[in-house]
């Protein structure tokens, strides 16, 4: 999971894997989780196989 | 005067207007029309906006703003045609790419603002520049569009599937207002894809580079740099010939935050005993000779490394896990490893990260925590290391003791704070937070959740809100589709304690379980 540097919408954004290998990542506004996108529906759940990384462009 | 009432073929020449972005389109416009001469006059209505922006590959938005440039009110009926560089018009399964909409009853001087979207595999590449017509009874006139822009990333994922080309191709989309389509970095793709690392360069001439570093599943470790427009592919090193542990991570990279140089660590694949960890650094032009850390305790093999970055500084901390539980640190002070502090000889369970580093913010300071049984055992760099003791995450000492496979230290990034968040989850899925003031630990830990999805897995993670001081922690509950999380703010956690934490909606998947 990663904080957004800027600050702005998504303030932050969680990957998550599931145990069916779906990478999924969720934007959070500062209120509510939203924004659910399905990156993958066969990544691995046995190593951590991906890195989410905001950018720090000003 | 008398009209003949044959076919009549009226050439009429319009003055075409385009934005100011771009050049004038000067094609002749033939009407063809029947019984009668039609006199064909400009529209009324001027483009003000016309630019369009590149979402990943396949999709352009353009947004047009008219205005209504007459005395009266106006209408017009828009459409919108994507043409390519021969200036025909983009077919999609062999139709062609055109939108229409009308812009009805516009006052004097108003305007009226509508976005189109174009979605087609490929689209970024093969669009040259959209054709505006706008008409409304006599009234005509034709226009370009503005130009494409891209909206500068903000974010991305570099992640390993089997889709596509397959896993010895690592993936990675981009986010600007939403995900792009999948990208393959497809040099040399020779072996599978096992362990991902990726960042931005933070230091400020160089925001737009990035970088992947990955372990393949034959222990190779691969470097993809990004210079904003390509990727550069560097095969650095290996670590050994066959992992003990699928699941362990001996490398890892970092930005020097006022540099932009990238500096990476990892295992030597060696058994020489002043060679137990490798680094290199990407100095601008490239990679550097490979250069070692000699761990003095002998020769050791890394199971875990773990590299943070001061944000203010050139400084990057380390800490690494060998394969016999001990816990090592090391700072970087932008030339040369030193400061080494040995922080444990126990951690329980090698086979999980189990140890990590982070930088206080407003101190430049850093605080090492590693599991050592139910305690933590915990350091401090302030220019030299000194030891903090441990703490017992368990508070009733009848409780069976677990042993903790997972630590993270979230530094909180905001100027004037120290504040260092602490989660560890056990062995048994109970996962805990405690929080480092800077100078102190706040409060006892407090159990989070008993009976989280796996703790074979890190189903957990939180991180600091980028401005304010709450912090939001997400968790895979056991049997519980949905993610949950929930939030810190001074006054305490929102649900508290083991109370349920708020959850998603289900995952667009619809499966269940968190890892």
């Amino acid at each position: 999971m990663r904080s957004n540097p800027k600050g702005e919408y998504p303030e932050v954004m969680v990957a998550t894997v599931d145990s069916s290998d779906n990478l999924v990542v969720t934007a959070w506004d500062g209120a509510t989780l939203q924004d659910q996108t399905v990156i993958t529906t066969e990544t691995t759940t046995l190593y951590e196989a991906y890195e989410l990384a905001f950018t720090y462009n000003p | 005067m008398k009209v003949n009432r044959d076919v009549v073929i009226v050439l009429a020449v319009f003055t075409l207007f385009v934005s100011s972005t771009t050049a004038w389109y000067l094609n002749p416009i033939v009407e063809e029309k029947t019984r009668e001469i039609v006199s064909i006059i400009e529209t009324p209505f001027v483009v003000l906006q016309s630019d369009y922006v590149y979402l990943g590959n396949n999709k352009i938005v353009l947004t047009l703003e008219l205005e209504n440039s007459a005395m009266t009110t106006q209408s017009t009926n828009i459409e919108v045609q994507a043409l390519d560089s021969s200036g025909e018009i983009i077919l999609d399964d062999d139709v062609e790419m055109i939108q229409n909409s009308t812009a009805l009853d516009i006052p004097p001087g108003g305007t009226y603002t509508e976005s189109f979207t174009f979605e087609k595999t490929g689209l970024r590449t093969e669009l040259n520049v959209f054709l505006i017509i706008l008409w409304w009874d006599t009234t005509q006139g034709v226009f370009t569009s503005g130009g494409g822009t891209s909206i500068a990333p903000k974010a991305f994922i570099a992640y390993r599937s089997s889709d596509f080309s397959g896993p010895k191709f690592p993936k990675y989309r981009f986010y600007d207002l939403e995900w792009s389509a999948v990208q393959q970095l497809n040099e040399p793709a020779d072996q599978e894809v096992r362990m991902v690392r990726s960042a931005w360069n933070p230091a400020s001439s160089m925001t737009d580079n990035a970088l992947i570093v990955l372990l393949t599943n034959q222990e190779y470790v691969d470097a993809y740099k990004y210079d904003g427009f390509s990727w550069n592919f560097a095969r650095l090193g290996r670590i050994w010939k066959n992992a003990p542990i699928d699941r362990v991570r001996p490398f890892d990279f970092e930005y020097e935050c006022l540099s932009g140089d990238a500096v990476i660590v990892y295992k030597d694949n060696s058994t020489d005993p002043s060679r137990d960890l490798v680094y290199r650094v990407w100095d601008g032009s490239g990679w550097t000779d490979p250069a070692y850390i000699d761990d003095p305790a002998g020769r050791k093999e890394y199971y875990w490394v773990t590299l943070e970055s001061d944000p203010l500084t050139d400084e990057i901390a380390m800490i690494g896990v060998t394969s016999d539980g001990n816990v090592n640190c090391w700072v970087w002070d932008g030339s040369s490893w030193g400061h080494h502090y040995l922080l444990s000889t126990s951690v329980t369970d090698v086979g999980y990260e189990a140890a990590s580093i982070a930088w206080e913010y407003n101190s430049g300071e850093v605080i090492a925590a590693a599991a050592d049984g139910q305690h933590i055992d915990a350091a401090r760099y302030t220019g030299s290391w000194s030891g903090m003791g441990s703490f017992s995450l368990v508070l009733n000492p009848n409780r069976r003791t677990p042993d903790v496979n997972w630590v993270v230290l979230k530094p909180h990034r905001v100027s004037g704070s120290d504040r260092v968040m602490l989660m560890a989850l056990d062995d048994r899925g109970k996962l805990y937070t405690r929080q480092w003031s800077g100078s102190s630990w706040l409060s006892l830990p407090e159990l989070m959740d008993d009976d989280l999805q796996t703790e074979q897995s890190r189903c957990f993670d939180g991180d600091w809100m980028p401005t304010g001081t709450s912090f939001i922690l997400f968790a895979g509950q056991f049997n519980t589709q949905q993610l949950s999380y929930k939030v810190w703010s001074p006054s305490g956690w929102n649900p508290s304690g083991q109370a349920a934490g708020a959850t998603t909606a289900a995952p667009p998947t619809g499966r269940s379980g968190y890892r």
